[in-house]
């Protein structure tokens, strides 16, 4: 199996497994608990906390944890929202877990909803979010890197503009694939919430993290037994939270590789007329994303071939199907269209080496080759 | 209250004449094969008008849900076992009133209305059936005065009295009618991820086929999801029968010799031509003695008059095709109730749409698709489509590879 779809999710680090497992018999107990094992719990608990604060240049205190991504992101937007309905921007290639919020503001709760449309490589312009955002504008949020096609937003510009224009906004940053991967210094970087999540960087399913300027100024969505800051009730796991920092800790001292352009450049290689979707490798893209599309034919049949094949990669961003109605939004907002032919996103990790990239190109330009012969009759 | 006792009342195999006793012994058969996974403790023993289920102290939700689903059985009745005698009958009478009172069904109805349906079916029995239904009414009336009403009441007390004993019952079930699965003989079911052939199937079933399915499967063309939902559908249709075998066919290099060398209008009528032939083939090796086919007539393009003529003389078969005249919507009711509906209605394309222009012909010629065909190498097509055909058995409920 050639594993390239690191961004739909990575394998667990071996030694992050290694520990955890050693801790599910050491670590196990609930960190409420005043016991012995409880406050041996919650002291490797706060140490994960701690971990991560560091790493953003934030306070611990600043920092709950949750079961992902997509819990984070349902928090942030769901828990700012003030009862009296306002205006919400988001971008247009938001990721559901904050359009399908957003959603549910405008339509249970009567919030105007503004989607901000970005520029053909997936990038939200600031001045896009100048036209946009107003003084009524209470949420503003926006991905730090679009888990489709790796663009990198310029979030110091647009959180610059959003201050200026809508100071009563909080601004919400869905940094699920940069976390760990692009700097982030919460001291600098002037936003009010910040989601992500373990399970992209090696790390394990089932935990994710929510950084907010000031967590008091949060509700809780669900309401429980008044764990992580009365935020997210329900017992603490110790031991995910130790291994979430871990792979916190070691996705960030990895080198940036190069491994995602190089994955460009082999597929190229293979098919010629391959075109990279979305910004250049450097500043204004995330390493580890390489999309790209593939003249000619659909989608489905390609990413069935490649998975036949062992190929393990992502049509969208996890959508197997070619018509339009479940073509990718991402690739919509950019102008894209089904007709143009195949989408596919390659997006690598640290355990990807540059022989797999090869081996992975040389199927590729096979498939392409023989769905061409199909499709070219 | 908890019945010990299923009894099962035939339909129209009651009206067979001589070979009735065959038809009772492969329903037994398939009830005894059933049962081993829905309630494994249930005993089945075959009675002169009846089928009885013993049901013993394990679960056995399983086990009327069973006997409800077997083509061959008209009505389900949850009894409770009783002494044959008149005293014991009347204890019993109130007690399953108050129960079938106390149920969802008629806790919050205050106008629920009441009769007894007494059968003796033993005459050497004391007491005739309408005395014995008055006694019974009688009894559960002064614990529980409710209006009669003989024509439709909403609560009825069934009582039955047998030579081998007598059985009491407020709960009673239509099944699934028909004859049993495998008294007709074995029979061929072109299966799709659609929601017509699992119903069509199911017909078939209903009328004593056994079947086994045939998928055409084209990959990279179409996802693996789509034959994971044909599986599922077959698995459903498994289990009334036990097990069903489905044949999946490679239906790819067909496809792409099509594409490549046949005019796009004709594309579909080829694709089915195709598929007969090779249901043709695969019913003539395992001894299946028809096709089944979820044609209707007038439904797609391929499934006009004109272009069934096309495929009908490519079978040497007779070809079934229980919904040709039903209405879709009555399709889409049996599939609800079949449990295929949902399973149909999930997303993934099948192969029938592959590489078909946007109006194809509704008036196929024959001797235009045999110059079409002229092009292709039909039978090396076939016997490679055939020689790549994967034997799936498939078992109610959960799939093997």
């Amino acid at each position: 199996m050639l594993y390239l779809d690191h961004a739909a999710t990575t394998p667990i680090d071996e030694s992050i497994r290694a520990g955890m497992l050693k801790r599910f018999e050491t670590s196990f107990a609930n960190p409420s608990s005043a016991h012995a094992l409880g406050r041996k719990a919650r002291k490797e608990l706060e140490r994960a906390r701690h971990r991560i604060a560091q790493l953003i240049s934030a306070q611990s205190d600043q920092i709950v944890f949750t079961g992902g991504g997509t819990e984070s992101l349902g928090l942030a937007v769901l828990g700012s929202a003030g009862d009296a309905p306002a205006r919400i921007a988001i971008s247009a290639v938001e990721h559901s877990a904050i359009s399908e919020s957003a959603y549910r503001l405008k339509e249970r709760f009567g919030w105007q909803l503004d989607e901000m449309p970005v520029d053909e490589l997936g990038v939200l312009r600031p001045q896009t979010v100048a036209r946009m955002v107003t003084s009524q504008t209470r949420i503003v949020a926006v991905m730090m890197v679009n888990n489709e096609v790796g663009a990198l937003n310029d979030l110091a510009s647009i959180a610059q503009i959003v201050r200026r224009q809508a100071p009563r906004a909080k601004i919400i940053v869905d940094a699920v694939q940069a976390f760990a991967k692009v700097p982030l210094d919460m001291g600098a970087l002037d936003v009010d919430l910040m989601a992500f999540t373990s399970h992209k960087i090696h790390g394990p399913k089932g935990i994710g993290g929510l950084w907010a300027r000031n967590l008091s100024a949060l509700r809780p969505v669900f309401l429980g037994g008044g764990q992580e800051a009365g935020l997210r009730g329900g017992t603490q796991c110790a031991v995910l939270a130790w291994g979430f920092a871990e792979a916190a800790d070691l996705q960030s001292q990895a080198p940036t590789h190069q491994l995602g352009r190089r994955c460009f450049e082999v597929l190229k290689s293979a098919v010629p007329d391959l075109e990279l979707i979305g910004p250049d490798f450097g500043a204004s893209r995330a390493a580890h994303i390489c999309s790209v599309h593939v003249p000619g034919i659909p989608t489905g049949p390609l990413l069935n071939s490649l998975a036949e094949a062992g190929v393990c990669c992502s049509a969208g961003s996890a959508c197997t199907r070619s018509s339009r109605q479940d073509f990718s939004k991402v690739l919509l907002a950019m102008q894209r269209s089904p007709e143009e032919g195949a989408f596919l996103r390659f997006s690598v990790g640290r355990t990807t080496v540059e022989s797999e990239l090869a081996q992975a190109a040389t199927i590729f330009g096979r498939c392409v080759a023989d769905l061409r012969a199909v499709y070219a009759t | 209250m908890r019945p010990d006792l299923l009894i099962l009342r035939f339909g129209e195999l009651w009206l067979k004449g001589g070979n009735r006793q065959d038809f009772v012994r492969i329903l037994a058969k398939r009830l005894r094969h059933g049962l081993k996974a829905a309630a494994p403790d249930a005993e089945v023993a075959v009675r002169h008008d009846r089928i009885e289920i013993r049901l013993g102290d394990g679960p056995w939700a399983g086990a009327l849900e069973l006997a409800r689903r077997t083509p061959g059985i008209a009505r389900v009745v949850c009894a409770h076992h009783v002494e044959r005698d008149v005293d014991a009958m009347k204890m019993m009478a109130p007690r399953l009133i108050q129960a079938a009172l106390e149920s969802p069904a008629h806790r919050n109805n205050p106008s629920s209305t009441f009769r007894v349906m007494a059968r003796r079916n033993d005459k050497r029995f004391e007491m005739g059936s309408p005395e014995l239904g008055r006694v019974l009414a009688e009894a559960v009336l002064a614990e529980f005065p409710m209006p009669v009403d003989l024509r439709g009441a909403s609560l009825t007390l069934g009582c039955e009295v047998a030579a081998h004993g007598s059985a009491l019952w407020t709960e009673d079930y239509v099944g699934c009618g028909g004859l049993p699965v495998g008294s007709a003989g074995k029979t061929l079911l072109l299966l799709s991820g659609g929601i017509d052939s699992p119903v069509a199937g199911h017909f078939a079933q209903r009328r004593g086929c056994e079947l086994e399915s045939i998928y055409f499967h084209s990959p990279p063309f179409v996802p693996e999801d789509t034959r994971d939902k044909v599986r599922e559908l077959g698995s459903v249709l498994a289990g009334a029968q036990g097990h069903m075998i489905l044949h999946s066919v490679h239906f790819t290099e067909i496809q792409k010799a099509i594409k490549a060398h046949c005019e796009a209008k004709h594309t579909v009528l080829l694709y089915r031509r195709f598929m007969y032939r090779i249901a043709d083939r695969v019913a003539k090796a395992r001894r299946c003695l028809a096709l089944v086919t979820g044609e209707s007539l007038g439904q797609v393009a391929s499934q006009t008059l004109e272009n069934l003529n096309i495929v009908d003389g490519l079978s040497e078969r007779f070809v079934m095709r229980p919904l040709l005249t039903v209405d879709k919507t009555e399709v889409m009711d049996r599939a609800r109730a079949l449990g295929t509906y949902d399973i149909s209605i999930r997303p993934f394309d099948d192969c029938c749409t592959l590489f078909v222009p946007k109006s194809p012909t509704t008036r196929g010629k024959n001797h235009i698709l045999e110059a079409q065909e002229w092009r292709l190498d039909v039978e090396g097509l076939i016997d490679e489509a055939i020689e790549r055909t994967e034997l799936i058995e498939l078992s109610p409920g959960k799939i093997t590879p």
